[in-house]
C-alpha cells in the first residue's frame, strides 16, 4: 500500500487527518505534520525525512501539501523520485479519495493524479449542488 | 539599475509567504534568489523556478553575484532574497549597496534568541545589524506586511525594538 503524508502550514495536517480520520477511520501508513515559525529549511527537511522513515512500506509515498510554491511544497519537490510524489493544494475529499485509492493503485505518480483530479472535481457551491437536484424549497432563485 | 529594491532575510528564501503574499504586494517584477546553496544545487533552483509566479523573472545567484546581478536590471521593482544576515552583509562587501533591511524569517537556533516568533538572532548577528544601523541603514522586522518593529539604539547602546 502506498503510504500518504499530509505535510502543511501550522496545525492543518493534523486537523485534516484527524478529520478524515473521522470519515473512514484510523489508517495505517498515514502522517501529519507541520511547520511553524521558527523552523528552518534543514529542521523542515528532517521532519519529512522522519515521516517518510514512518510511512514507507516500499510502495511508494504520496506527500500531500497545502500550498503550491510553499515550503511543504517546495521541500517535498527536492526529495521527489524513488517512490515519492507530491501534490499540492488538496482538500478534505481529496485526502480522502487517496486514503480509499491507495490500495488499489501500485504507482504513487498514478495516485497522485487521480487524486489531484478528483479535488479538482469536489470544489463546489451550494447553488451548483441545489442546481444538480432540479427545483426545490431551497432555490431561491 | 533598478528602481526599487527590497532585501529581505528569510532562511526559506522562495516559501508560501512570499508567493502568496508579498511578490503581489509588492508587485515585484524581479525575484533574485542570492543564496550559494540555491545557486550551486540545480535541484534547489528547480523547485524555486517551479514556485515563482509566472509574472516574476527569476535569478538564483551566489551572494557574491548579486550586485553585478542588480546593477544588469531595469526592472521597476526588485526583491532580493537572502538566507541570514551574515549573507547581507557579505553582499553589502561585494559592492550591493541598499539602505533597509528587512528580516522576515530568521528560524530558531540554540545560540539565537527570540525576537519575534519568526525572527531569533545570535549576539554576533545582532551586532552585524548594529553595524549597519550605525551607518545609517534602517533594519525592520516584517514578517508579514501589518507588522513592522524598527532597530532602533537605546541610550546605552543598546539594540531596541520599537513599534515607532
Amino acid at each position: 500500500m502506498i503510504g500518504i503524508i499530509v505535510f502543511c502550514h501550522g496545525t492543518m495536517a493534523q486537523g485534516m487527518k484527524h478529520a478524515a480520520e473521522m470519515i473512514v477511520g484510523p489508517q495505517p501508513d498515514f502522517a501529519a505534520i507541520g511547520i511553524e515559525p521558527g523552523h528552518g529549511r534543514q529542521q523542515v527537511s528532517d521532519l519529512l525525512d522522519a515521516a517518510i522513515a514512518d510511512t514507507d512500506t516500499g510502495n511508494g509515498i504520496l506527500v500531500m501539501t497545502d500550498l503550491a510554491g510553499g515550503t511543504p511544497c517546495n521541500t517535498t519537490a527536492l526529495k521527489m523520485g524513488k517512490g515519492i510524489e507530491m501534490l499540492a493544494g488538496f482538500s478534505l475529499p481529496s485526502l480522502i479519495k487517496a486514503l480509499l485509492s491507495r490500495s488499489e493503485v501500485s504507482d504513487p505518480r498514478e495516485l497522485a493524479d487521480l487524486v489531484s483530479e478528483y479535488g479538482r472535481q469536489h470544489m463546489t457551491t451550494g447553488a451548483q449542488m441545489l442546481r444538480a437536484c432540479g427545483p426545490t424549497e431551497l432555490d431561491h432563485g | 539599475m533598478a528602481d526599487s529594491i527590497h532585501v529581505r532575510i528569510d532562511n526559506r528564501l522562495l516559501h508560501g509567504q512570499v508567493v502568496q503574499y508579498w511578490i503581489p504586494f509588492l508587485e515585484v517584477e524581479r525575484l533574485i534568489i542570492a543564496d550559494d546553496e540555491a545557486a550551486t544545487n540545480p535541484a534547489m533552483s528547480a523547485v524555486y523556478r517551479m514556485a515563482v509566479p509566472g509574472t516574476v523573472n527569476l535569478s538564483v545567484v551566489p551572494v557574491s553575484d548579486l550586485a553585478r546581478e542588480v546593477a544588469a536590471s531595469n526592472a521597476s521593482t526588485t526583491l532580493i532574497l537572502l538566507s541570514d544576515v551574515f549573507d547581507a552583509a557579505r553582499a553589502q562587501t561585494n559592492d550591493l549597496s541598499f539602505d533597509r533591511l528587512v528580516l522576515g524569517n530568521v528560524h530558531a537556533t540554540p545560540d539565537r534568541k527570540r525576537i519575534t516568533d519568526s525572527v531569533y538572532l545570535s549576539r554576533e548577528e545582532i551586532d552585524s545589524l548594529m553595524q549597519f544601523r550605525l551607518n545609517g541603514g534602517r533594519v525592520e522586522i516584517q514578517t508579514f506586511p501589518g507588522e513592522r518593529l524598527h532597530l532602533e539604539i537605546d541610550d546605552n547602546g543598546d539594540p531596541k525594538w520599537s513599534k515607532r
